[in-house]
């Protein structure tokens, strides 16, 4: 077997997963397309530094997605404004828009762009607060403050925000 | 601590990321306030929820055939892995058919640009001539002369002169939707350099100026030759091609070019 088939024979159970794991950092699927994509190419480059064998393929594919993702954002990031005092609170206006029911992904992807990122690298991808805030080059403080945020959001929107819709949860 | 703070903080907290000092203030003051007590359970409750949620959306994933087609095809190209290998039982007919196409294609322009537009020897006869400078407008849909199959062809030859360099448009072809233009310019001493940008051709049509999909450049001794393709044009407009200038070995430029034609 080739480097090259080698490669693609692990590469290919993973690819469902990985492309919803681009989608979801980056809000898209054109983009998620475009980084998996690169992210491909990145790491049948390093393959031969792939070190745990063929079992710690997975971990090392994604860690190289993320990183191609979280470069992206990185970029598209800086044309967005920085946070305004407001935006670190709940957007009342917003969630009355919302479905009071709905799944997680539909409650994630209807956050801004910067709460939806760092909720994706820390819940999805189990990401330390400073693996986070080195990676999207932002503040620890900034981390938490929008995780904060985030979550509040995200609970009114999970039906998770009170005792009294907890059942509906 | 003020609760305000310490539910700022929860996240931090349950994430593991407090020093031991400020987890041990912030279980002491929860054991005391009921209300950030509740908090911090919905905070958790909320945070195991997104967790289970977004990887089983990530589970239940499936890549669109496109982007897997894209991805595979992008790979292989990458994988520098030499056509010999991927397709052993060509080895024979190629090298024969490169051998002789080697000659041909490095020694008469003409030969090049007529095999490179027949299928499969074209991409062949594009690899073993493989431009020194291949510029394309839109890397994603490159064209070539691989895809280019010219129903009308007009043979010019015609000529500016610049100091002592001469650009001379050597040939005109059309097919549906492309026009490519053979040009050269030669003189003594030009040197093609590595900047694609700077030799950007520039085609007008009554209607103005006609888009640029793509060119290659190749220099052999004193002498460079071009293949720009642009977007078709009618049969029989008044055309105008305007060719950046070019460095000298030695320093200097000669050029730009301008000469009108007929397609």
């Amino acid at each position: 077997m080739t480097l090259e088939e080698r490669f693609f024979a692990l590469y290919k159970p993973e690819q469902n997963r990985l492309f919803r794991t681009a989608w979801a950092i980056l809000g898209n699927e054109a983009d998620a397309g475009d980084a998996l994509q690169e992210a491909t190419i990145r790491a049948y480059r390093a393959f031969h530094q792939l070190k745990g064998g063929e079992v710690a393929f997975p971990a090392w594919m994604r860690r190289i997605l993320v990183n191609t993702c979280t470069q992206i954002l990185r970029k598209r990031m800086k044309v967005i404004p920085v946070e305004r005092p407001e935006d670190l609170h709940e957007h009342g206006s917003t969630e009355i828009d919302l479905p009071m029911e709905g799944d997680v992904w539909d409650a994630v992807r209807s956050l801004d762009e910067r709460y939806r990122a760092v909720v994706v690298l820390r819940f999805l991808n189990d990401m330390q607060l400073e693996e986070i805030a080195a990676a999207l080059d932002i503040p620890l403080g900034t981390v938490k403050s929008r995780l904060h945020s985030a979550l509040k959001q995200l609970r009114n929107r999970l039906h998770a925000g009170g005792t009294e819709r907890r059942g509906a949860v | 601590m003020q609760c305000e703070q310490i539910q700022r903080d929860l996240v931090a907290y349950q994430a593991g990321s407090l020093s031991p000092q400020e987890r041990a203030a912030i279980e002491a003051h929860l054991s005391t306030c009921e209300a950030c007590a509740e908090e911090a359970a919905l905070m958790k409750e909320t945070s195991e929820l997104l967790t289970k949620g977004l990887k089983d959306w990530v589970d239940q994933g499936v890549c669109p055939p496109d982007i897997a087609e894209r991805i595979e095809l992008n790979l292989r190209e990458a994988s520098g892995r030499p056509w010999w290998q991927r397709w052993p039982a060509l080895v024979g007919v190629v090298a024969t058919v490169a051998a002789v196409f080697l000659v041909a294609v490095a020694t008469n322009p003409d030969i090049a640009h007529k095999v490179a537009s027949v299928p499969l020897l074209g991409a062949i006869a594009a690899q073993l001539a493989s431009p020194e400078l291949d510029f394309q407008v839109d890397p994603q849909k490159p064209v070539s002369a691989a895809l280019f199959k010219p129903t009308r062809t007009v043979d010019l030859n015609v000529t500016a002169v610049q100091e002592d360099a001469t650009l001379t448009v050597v040939r005109v072809s059309t097919d549906e939707k492309l026009l490519r233009v053979q040009y050269s310019v030669a003189g003594e001493g030009l040197v093609l350099g590595k900047d694609e940008l700077s030799l950007i051709p520039r085609l007008t049509s009554p209607d103005g100026p006609v888009a640029l999909q793509s060119y290659t450049a190749d220099q052999k001794d004193d002498e460079i030759r071009f293949v720009a393709y642009f977007d078709a044009v009618p049969a029989g407009a008044s055309l105008t091609l305007t060719v950046p200038s070019l460095e000298l070995r030695d320093g200097g430029t000669r050029g730009p070019w301008q000469v009108a034609f007929t397609n």
